[in-house]
């Protein structure tokens, strides 16, 4: 290491200082006095000198002469000048050299590798560094600093352009994030004062003052004050542009939100469109799982130049429909970075806003579907089926989570048996009126965050259950739901079963989750295309995933005697009795409705089906069908009014179809309720709606209510849902029985044609009709199980509900322990819990099971088990 | 008499710097130091350090050399110079002139003493 001593270095700076006088025009003069700087040090570093003296400077370049014009060329011969003292600090050394290390390179390195190790900063405000190429950006700040730094303390002036550039770069970044930390700086301020912390939030600030004076000692080092410094506009200027272009998705999506969130309806839509165009998913997302919380922050500098346009939780997730279609739910919460250890559980943690409520809500972290498993029992001649779904959510958070979900039932089904498993016991829940059993629930599970257990129903088929609380670390809640299924009829000798399925839910399923599923008839065959042969064919068991039961292949297809038609069972529950329930099974003789408006969702969900299905619809449309109305943002679109369709051709209609824009999410209430306007005028009318999945309410359903409940009698809507998830409209819809479900057995095309052969008088499907008789049928019906019975109560609680007789039904369903629009079911935790709700749980032996092998099966089962034994027996004996 | 062959020697001297450094180039590229001092003890320049970089400054803005930096463990870092194609063109077109000038200087005297 070679020292200098302060004469040395004021000596070689008047040295240069006069060199530069005597260089000569058509040369860069900085090149020339870079390259005598070099040449001195070589000469001391030749010479073996450790210790620089003046002496030894003038000698050398005493030696080295200044530069002489060898071209010829003027060189205008200076005025003696008096000794130049060395201008302080220029030279790259010095005291402010420290400094600005310190908090232009060492201090912005140590708060970088901070936050990314602890994300301290994204825990509690905002995540600084959401992408790599931000890290990227952030770093290239103290690397730059360095080597400009560097560059200083060497004299290195070649390096000098381009350290100008990259200088100007770091300075539009430093800018950028010396605004974005400033709010903090008054804390970061009275942190230091008092605790003595808080540079990390002040280290933006400081580089960026240290990244300009140095750029200024770039400048003005080698004693050339007027020289330019090139790249500082355009350098910081693309800087800029680097981190808004970074950050350009965000605040795009802003501005979209901004518009939507206004409340004039021409700037909402734009909005609305922007964001269909250019929206950032994951930034809708983010405010639909709550902007406030850790993380939820952007780097949005627009957002922060421009405020405003912030968006609710509840609005985010109505936004998120309009816009991509789906409901937010569908997607789990945005990751978001975290520290490492302890830091790392933050992430975990989840705000369930709609625990208690009647929304299924966010995915809520670490909440896991632990297992699942589906039995069932098949009354095959009786087209009857008893399923049960036993449940277990497992919690792995660090808090109390509430499970909640939205479970699709097979088409007609019932909900018959809830149990809870409390402390490794079963305990049965109570049935009474929804109002009742919610009230319960909500005070035993939120006020008192015991175990309690609520189902209820939310549309057609549709029940919403939650549990709560799912215990934390790794904690388990166990439950069963069953529940009572007629059996679909394909013929008299078929009928399909389908598997029920969550359609909403607020828990994870892990991809390796498999549902365990057996099913046993009591008689007859099953067959199933993803369930495997038990027990000859009386039986079937296999694994399912998640994906498989909105597949055509789960359906379990059930053989009968095509001769039987009537079933009958007793009814223990009737106040007279003997009391019968006899079903007969016949060929529906429906007739075809009068004039059916087809209402077509627009929404993403739907787009392949419109595509695909055009032709099937058109078709429909010629045959049933007299006018199309399709789901618009503001107004619905006719495609074909009722009275105007003759002389259509099918062909005009499909391609219409085929043309309808579908993209993003659209309120199907505005079209629902032009086509019962239209209906109205005719007799017989029916809406058959064909629609995805609608999330969100986003418009009153006051006046739809208003016409169903009014003109309901004359006017059927068949809801054909094309893909599961949940619809907030057929929710709000619940209970109003001139909304009837499709059933879903098929894809759409078959069950279309489904649809149609049963609006076709000599082609009808198979109706089932109960009636309660004083006896038993006298031959030729099959006894059935007390499902039956409760299948037959279900539609008298729906004829009861039409007239309104509420009051009366509820009592009905309580006793015969039915989940219906009208009653709820819920298991709470002790006797007093039910007694303080004024609730009785169901007895255990008057709740339906899953039968366990005959009694016949077990001694048959004993006796071969036994003649095994005493052949081993004697096999031995003639051994020995 | 010697004031004018002082002049005389400072003109061929102007003449002859550039071509020397070219030429010194020639076979290989030299940093600033070593082609410095290489051109310093050739007999005859009699040059000063200190003239010779303005020299090189203005070789290499008219695209005769060409210079990069490589770090030097023994001290600062090394200034390579090398000639690029114009410069090798320039250096021959060069040799072939003084050989040209030369040869007639030579015929001339010849001439002289043979009339």
């Amino acid at each position: 290491m070679i020292e200098w001593s302060e004469s040395a270095k004021a000596e070689l700076e008047n040295y240069l200082k006069r060199a530069r006088l005597y260089t000569g025009t058509g040369v860069d003069a900085a090149e020339v006095l870079e390259d005598l700087r070099r040449h001195v040090h070589e000469e001391i570093a030749a010479a073996g000198i450790k210790i620089v003296t003046e002496e030894d400077v003038r000698r050398i370049t005493g030696r080295l002469g200044l530069p002489e014009d060898q071209a010829g060329e003027p060189v205008k011969r200076p005025v003696p000048q008096p000794p130049v003292q060395p201008p302080e600090d220029r030279s790259g050394r010095g005291v402010g050299m420290g400094f600005l290390l310190v908090f232009g390179v060492i201090l912005p390195l140590i708060t970088l590798g901070t936050e990314m190790v602890t994300a301290m900063c994204a825990e509690v405000f905002f995540d600084p560094i959401p992408t790599v190429f931000h890290t990227l950006l952030v770093a290239s700040v103290p690397v730059v600093n360095l080597l400009t730094w560097i560059a200083l303390r060497r004299g290195r002036l070649a390096s000098r352009l381009w350290l100008g550039w990259a200088n100007g770069v770091t300075v539009g970044v430093g800018i950028f994030y010396a605004l974005v930390f400033l709010p903090l700086f008054p804390i970061s301020v009275v942190a230091i004062i008092f605790m003595g912390m808080g540079f990390l939030s002040l280290s933006p600030l400081l580089a960026l003052v240290s990244t300009l004076l140095l750029r200024h000692r770039l400048r003005t080092a080698w004693n050339q004050p007027d020289a330019k410094l090139a790249g500082f506009w355009r350098g910081m200027a693309l800087g800029l542009t680097a981190i808004l272009l970074l950050n350009s998705p965000v605040w795009i999506t802003r501005v979209g939100m901004k518009w939507a969130a206004s409340g004039e309806e021409s700037v909402q839509q734009r909005g609305v469109n922007w964001l269909r165009a250019v929206g950032h998913e994951e930034t809708m997302l983010k405010a639909c799982y709550g902007s406030w919380r850790r993380g939820g922050a952007e780097l949005d500098p627009i957002q922060w130049i421009f405020p405003g346009g912030h968006l609710s939780g509840e609005q985010a997730r109505l936004l998120f429909y309009r816009v991509t279609g789906r409901a937010f739910n569908t997607l789990p919460a945005p990751k978001l970075r975290t520290g490492r250890g302890g830091f790392a559980d933050l992430n975990e943690w989840t705000w369930d806003e709609d625990q208690g409520g009647e929304k299924v809500g966010g995915r809520i972290k670490g909440l896991t579907l632990h297992s699942s498993r589906l039995d069932a029992v098949i009354e095959n001649d009786a087209a009857l089926a008893y399923c049960e779904w036993i449940l277990e959510f497992k919690n792995d958070s660090a808090t109390e989570r509430e499970a909640r979900g939205q479970i699709l039932l097979p088409p007609d089904a019932v909900v018959s048996r809830l149990t809870l498993w409390v402390n490794g016991e079963e305990r049965e829940a109570a049935f009474a009126g929804r109002s009742q059993v919610r009230k319960a629930y909500q005070a035993v599970a939120i006020q008192q965050r015991r175990d309690p257990v609520l189902v209820n129903t939310c549309g057609p088929d549709r029940i919403l259950m939650q549990c709560f609380p799912v215990p934390r670390n790794g904690g388990v809640m166990k439950l069963r739901i069953g529940m009572t299924v007629p059996v679909m009829l394909d013929d008299a000798g078929q009928g399909l079963l389908r598997w029920p399925e969550f359609i909403e839910r607020n828990f994870s399923v892990r991809e390796s989750l498999r549902h365990s599923v057996w099913a046993r008839a009591n008689s007859g065959k099953l067959s199933c295309d993803l369930l495997s042969t038990v027990n000859g064919q009386g039986a079937m068991q296999g694994q399912l995933r998640d994906l498989d039961f909105a597949k055509q292949a789960s359906l379990v297809r059930i053989s009968r005697d095509a001769n039987i038609t009537s079933a009958w069972s007793k009814d223990a529950h009737a106040a007279q009795q003997p009391s019968f329930i006899v079903q007969t099974l016949e060929k529906r003789n429906q007739p075809r409705p009068g004039n059916v408006i087809l209402v077509l969702d627009r929404s993403a969900a739907v787009a392949n089906i419109l595509r695909d299905q055009a032709g099937a619809l058109a078709m429909l449309m010629t045959n049933v069908a007299s006018g199309i109305v399709v789901a618009g943002d503001s107004e619905p679109r006719w495609l074909l009014k009722p009275g105007d369709n003759k002389g259509v051709q099918a062909k005009d209609i499909e391609r219409q179809i085929r043309e309808v824009d579908c993209n993003g999410g659209f309120d199907n209430v505005s079209a629902l309720l032009a086509a019962c306007d239209e209906a109205v005028k005719y007799t017989n009318a029916t809406v058959l709606w064909i629609h995805g999945p609608q999330p969100v309410e986003l418009s009153s359903l006051e006046p739809l209510l208003q016409r169903i409940e009014r003109n309901g009698s004359d006017t059927e809507i068949f809801s054909f849902q094309t893909g599961n998830g949940p619809n907030l409209v057929l929710e709000k819809l619940d209970g109003h029985t001139h909304v009837r479900g499709v059933a879903r057995l098929g894809s759409v095309s078959e069950d279309l044609q489904r649809l149609m052969a049963s609006w076709n008088p000599e082609g009808g499907g198979w109706s089932r009709s109960l009636e309660r008789r004083s006896a038993a049928p006298a031959s030729g019906a099959v006894e059935a199980t007390d499902h039956l019975t409760r299948l037959w109560m279900r539609d008298e609680l729906v004829g009861m509900q039409k007239k309104r007789r509420t009051a009366e039904a509820i009592p009905l369903a309580t006793r015969y322990q039915l989940v219906t629009p009208i009653s709820g079911a819920v298991v709470l935790e002790t006797d007093q819990q039910y007694r303080d709700h004024g609730l009785t749980p169901s007895d255990p032996q008057t709740v339906p099971v899953i039968p366990e092998p005959t009694p016949f099966a077990l001694v048959l089962v004993g006796l071969v088990v036994l003649m095994l034994m005493r052949r081993k027996v004697k096999h031995e004996t003639s051994h020995a | 008499m010697s004031d004018f062959f002082d002049n005389w020697t400072v003109q061929v001297r102007k003449g002859m710097l550039e071509t020397c450094i070219l030429s010194a180039l020639a076979h290989k590229e030299r940093y600033g130091y070593e082609l410095v001092k290489m051109l310093v003890e050739t007999p005859g320049l009699s040059v000063t350090e200190g003239t010779l970089y303005p020299i090189l400054a203005r070789l290499r803005a008219q695209d005769l050399v060409t210079t990069r930096l490589v770090e030097s463990a023994e001290g600062p870092a090394r200034k390579y110079y090398a000639l690029t194609a114009e410069g090798r063109k320039v250096l021959r077109l060069m040799g072939e002139y003084l050989n040209e000038m030369n040869a007639g200087e030579r015929r001339l005297r010849q001439k002289g003493a043979s009339s």
